[in-house]
């Protein structure tokens, strides 16, 4: 019998904290295509009781707890659905709890699902299957794990499947492989990416310059003589790595067949460094640190200080010209973000090589770029915003967002190289970078949901449909008119455009399920700013007339 | 850098000409030979100075600068002298002067992570010392009033050994994120030089008891400015000029014989 299958996606928006303020949920039942919408706490009450009773039964395990570091006494707890002991991938939810009282819950729950959860095939099968597939060797760290799969189909089914993530030459991707026929389910690529298209003892301080030519400091150890881009000053260990255009160095690093070396860290005999790409993606690396610890109290990409390794010169610029169009658009017009804390940065173009009429630098050039990426890592250790469709996309925004937010933070307002605007990667693909927050249709990108891609190329546009969100968060901080809907916003200003990047981080890290929709970013946001900054604040009024004036509701 | 010593010059001076000018109403030659005078006062007026050491952190420049002010404290005098001729005189005087004050200190550290942000801290180097220790070597000329009283204005060289805690070092502790740093300790070392200047200033003298073979007992009052710029090598090598001495006003007692 086929199973019948309801999800549930709560966006139950509530404040409880006096039950007086006004109070909003959604629950979505998708496929089913129910919406209900309430104005009572009732429905987020019926849910703080229904994640309580699913808690009870294991169904729903407790995968993470954080203090909110922006409101005092909150916390977010995150539960991923388990089925039999299986997890069901994209099924979660975020609740958020104020002293013990439930304020929030948005998720993401599947009901009804039966199947059988008994393997057909080994563990070692479906490697092999990955294997050819991918034709990479895994190691025995990066084995495939059990994971029931709901079909985003009209037969409405789940499938239990082996998932593994794997590196190769032709990019990072997610499989999903049915776990008694052996079949291909789903795959699709799991790289975040910026696309083309697109104090101790040894604590040093040396003398950089980076790839622009400009001069910064660089924090590095040094040890018998040498100084290497280990950086310990800041809690975390950040590394650089310089893969000296080791292409099979560096897959066989990410697929854990090969370990890094301290002699495989960018080096310098004088402290005085001039390898930019290496510069830049060590001492950019430590700003992004700094700009979540300073703006969110945020103890980097896992909030628990986890190491950061960038791997920079991952292919050799004199190789372009023989390189296939896989590695071309992974390795040289590409940076990503691998997961557990790893980063790749392209290697761009020689110079006087152009692609889309554009020059492309290292990827490490960009402060944006680099913030970008390093976003992803939160999105993974927070939300884990599936890499496909609407979550897709508001997981490539939110990294937009912050590499925007970060440039803002350290460099100064104008146009230009090393200037912080709204264009992204202006820095490394010269001129104008390749998105813009400000006008995404510039680069023919929608402003608006009704002009949202919906076919299946990038993921289902995670970089296209982006824009939608990262227009919203313009025009929350800038105001303005937007092209399509023609709705001004009246923005909160540039001086005040700390707290709108409080209120997108706390929705994105905090609130959103996985398989978040726009909708839901929207209500989210909407109670991230009421949350710090009160029921009717500009704060709020700008969030929401942002996201009516880009088509979201 | 101005002291308050300099200041009160212009005064001294009037004081002491007027002094020499009075008329000598009994004028009469001073008929013993030796005198001995021993005061207790106070050095009125202070003096400032400061010093900037600079150092290199993080490739930058970075400075600590400590204020030093010497206050106006307690002072012990003794001098004694002989009669040459008639109403001039020789003597040998030696004075010691002690202070003790907490010495601010701003410190200017260069960031880890920038060029051109430096980040400001400051503390204090606790009881620092400074003693003077001078030996006056004068020309009197003694002028009795009459039996009891006598005025005597002198002059002359003075040596002064000096010695300065000075500020040499500040440790502090760094943590991330660097938006400040925590002084651990502020060391001081004491330096020491000598130096001559002068001194000029006039005593009063009241006799209350005469003894046998002319022996005269009294109480006075001694006014001098001695004064003297004094220059310590500072932690940066660098000549750190000091001004030493300054207004004493004691009193005490006049032994004549």
């Amino acid at each position: 019998m086929r199973p019948f299958r309801v999800a549930l996606v709560v966006v139950g928006v509530v404040t409880l904290i006096s039950f007086l303020d006004p109070t909003e949920a959604i629950v979505q039942v998708r496929n089913g295509s129910i919406t209900v919408n309430t104005e009572t706490p009732t429905v987020l009450r019926q849910w703080d009781g229904w994640i309580d009773r699913m808690t009870r039964a294991k169904e729903l395990r407790l995968r993470q707890v954080r203090r909110d570091t922006l409101v005092d006494g909150r916390t977010h707890e995150r539960y991923a659905q388990y089925y039999e002991g299986v997890p069901i991938f994209g099924a979660d939810v975020a609740r958020q709890l104020n002293r013990g009282l439930t304020v929030s819950i948005f998720g993401t729950a599947y009901t009804d699902v039966t199947l059988d959860t008994t393997p057909t095939l080994s563990q070692q099968q479906a490697s092999k299957i990955i294997e050819t597939l991918s034709e990479t060797v895994l190691s025995k760290s990066r084995t495939p794990e059990i994971t029931i799969l709901p079909r985003d189909t009209n037969d409405e089914s789940y499938v239990l499947t082996y998932r593994a993530r794997v590196m190769s030459p032709t990019g990072l991707t997610m499989y999903f492989i049915d776990a008694h026929s052996g079949e291909t389910v789903l795959q699709f690529s799991d790289l975040k990416t910026q696309q083309a298209n697109l104090p101790c003892g040894d604590c040093n301080v040396g003398d950089a310059t980076g790839v622009l030519g400009d001069r910064k400091k660089i924090s590095v150890k040094s040890t018998a003589g040498v100084y290497m881009a280990s950086d310990g000053l800041r809690p975390p260990a950040l590394r650089t790595f310089d893969m000296r255009g080791n292409l099979k160095n560096t897959i066989d690093f990410l697929n854990g067949v090969r370990p890094l070396f301290d002699s495989d860290l960018a080096t310098d005999t004088d402290n005085v460094w001039t390898d930019g790409a290496n510069v830049d993606a060590h001492v950019y690396t430590g700003l992004t640190y700094d700009y979540l610890f300073k703006r969110f109290s945020r103890l980097g990409l896992d909030n628990n200080n986890i190491e950061i390794t960038s791997l920079v010169h991952p292919v050799d610029r004199s190789d372009v010209f023989t390189a296939s169009w896989d590695v071309l658009f992974t390795f040289y017009l590409n940076a990503f973000y691998y997961g557990d804390g790893i980063m790749v940065y392209g290697e761009g173009l020689p110079s006087g090589i152009t692609f889309s009429d554009k020059s492309w630098n290292f990827f490490s050039t960009g402060l944006d770029i680099i913030a970008h990426e390093l976003t992803h890592g939160v999105t993974d250790f927070s939300s884990q915003l599936i890499y496909q469709n609407e979550s897709g996309a508001l997981n490539e925004a939110f990294s937009d967002i912050i590499g925007t937010s970060v440039e803002f933070f350290f460099q100064d307002t104008g146009d230009g190289l090393r200037m912080a605007d709204y264009f992204i990667g202006e820095d490394i693909a010269v001129p104008d970078g390749i998105r813009s927050m400000k006008n995404p249709q510039l680069f023919g990108d929608p402003d608006h949901f009704s002009n949202r891609f919906t076919g299946s190329w990038d993921n289902g546009g995670v970089h296209i449909n982006s824009s939608i969100a990262n227009h919203a968060f313009y025009l929350a901080i800038e105001g303005g008119k937007n092209r399509t809907s023609g709705i001004t916003v009246q923005g909160v200003g540039p001086s005040n455009r700390d707290k709108i990047e409080n209120v997108f981080y706390r929705a994105f890290v905090f609130m959103l399920p996985s398989n978040a929709t726009f909708s839901v970013a929207r209500t989210a946001t909407i109670q991230a700013a009421r949350d710090l900054y009160g029921s009717g604040s500009l704060s709020e009024k700008a969030v929401r007339q942002a996201w009516t004036a880009v088509g979201v509701n | 850098m101005m002291s308050l010593a300099s200041k009160t010059m212009p005064g001294f001076v009037t004081i002491v000409v007027a002094l020499l000018t009075i008329p000598k109403v009994n004028a009469q030659p001073a008929n013993n030979r030796f005198f001995l005078n021993i005061n207790a006062g106070y050095q009125t007026s202070s003096t400032n100075f400061s010093e900037t050491v600079k150092f290199t952190l993080f490739l930058e420049e970075g400075d600590f600068s400590a204020d030093y002010l010497v206050e106006s404290s307690p002072i012990y005098d003794v001098g004694a002298g002989v009669v040459l001729w008639k109403n001039l005189a020789l003597a040998v005087g030696a004075s010691r002067f002690t202070n003790q004050t907490d010495v601010p200190v701003s410190i200017r550290l260069p960031h880890p992570f920038f060029f051109n942000r430096d980040r400001k801290i400051s503390s204090t180097a606790p009881s620092l010392v400074r003693e003077e220790t001078a030996v006056h070597l004068q020309a009197l000329w003694m002028n009795p009033i009459n039996d009891r009283f006598e005025i005597a204005v002198f002059g002359g060289p003075t040596l002064f050994i000096v010695s300065q805690d000075l500020v040499t070092n500040v440790s502090h502790t760094e943590e991330y994120p660097f938006a400040t740093s925590t002084v651990d300790t502020v060391t001081a070392e004491r330096r020491s030089t000598s130096t001559v200047g002068f001194n000029v200033g006039f005593d009063l003298s009241y006799f209350l008891l005469r003894g046998t073979g002319g022996t005269k007992l009294g109480v006075g009052t001694l006014v001098r400015l001695s004064r003297a710029s004094i220059d310590f090598v500072s932690k940066n090598t660098n000549i750190l000029s000091v001004d030493a001495g300054g207004l004493h006003i004691s009193a005490g007692l006049r032994l004549r014989f």
